[in-house]
């Protein structure tokens, strides 16, 4: 985790690339969050980055090849408006993940961690390498 | 008082070093406290340094472990990086008093107000 002085050129090339392939004003969502995808050879790890929201307030579903995580994230202190600065993100949220390899859909896992949504998305045993002997 | 104006802006850009951001934080007051709350995803409990030195107010932490390990990266939206933002209290808060919750990868602050900062309510006796 050390920078250099091109990160903040990195950064800014991400975000457009978000904003662009992202699903923009015509979702009536408040915002996407930041997805890390991750993969090896047998499965795949999606990390969300949803700080502050509870487990049952996360909705996780899966179909054709395609994990949808929605949500929301509520602010508890919404009634009490004496603020002085709002910069943390609210509202419903959603991502869809759509992945290049069949996986399977029966075998998902997720767990939260310190604000992070960890799914794990095992690959089907047919996207898996195969290994070939030579004769 | 309003916290947001006394935020010490500190140039944390370096070339070489550990790379620190400051995080999406909302403050909000009642009337007997002030409550900061900074989101800080993939932060260990005990990796959050909190401390007041000479009225100012400044979070400290750290992500020392990766979320996953071993993986190859598919899709890259965001860096995990340190987290370090400061306020100056400007001696309106009883810093003594301080209480901090982490939960969820948000880090709460409740800073109660000195007891003269607060405010009171003045009846007008009609007669």
């Amino acid at each position: 985790m050390y920078r250099t002085i091109f990160d903040d050129l990195y950064r800014l090339n991400r975000e457009m690339n978000r904003l662009f392939t992202g699903p923009g004003k015509y979702s009536n969502k408040a915002y996407w969050p930041e997805v890390n995808l991750y993969e090896n050879q047998s499965e795949y790890v999606a990390v969300v980055s949803i700080p502050g929201v509870e487990k049952d307030k996360i909705a996780i579903s899966y179909k054709d090849n395609s994990l949808k995580i929605s949500g929301e994230k509520g602010s508890e202190n919404e009634a009490k408006t004496n603020y002085h600065l709002k910069e943390r993100k609210t509202g419903k949220f959603e991502r869809n993940i759509m992945f290049q390899e069949k996986v399977e859909g029966g075998k998902i896992g997720a767990e939260m961690k310190n604000g992070f949504l960890l799914v794990k998305i095992p690959k089907s045993p047919e996207a898996k390498p195969v290994t070939i002997a030579i004769k | 008082m309003n916290l947001r104006k006394n935020e010490n802006i500190q140039n944390v850009e370096t070339t070489r070093g550990y790379s620190y951001v400051a995080p999406d934080c909302d403050i909000f007051e009642t009337d007997g406290e002030y409550k900061i709350v900074f989101d800080i995803p993939g932060v260990e409990k005990d990796d959050i340094n909190i401390k007041v030195e000479k009225e100012v107010l400044t979070v400290t932490a750290e992500c020392k472990k990766e979320p996953v390990e071993g993986y190859g990266c598919v899709n890259d939206e965001f860096d995990l990086s340190g987290y370090t933002r400061s306020f100056n209290l400007n001696n309106v808060v009883d810093t003594t008093k301080i209480e901090a919750d982490y939960k969820n990868g948000t880090l709460e602050l409740t800073l109660p107000k000195k007891e003269e900062q607060k405010t009171k309510e003045i009846k007008i006796k009609v007669s």
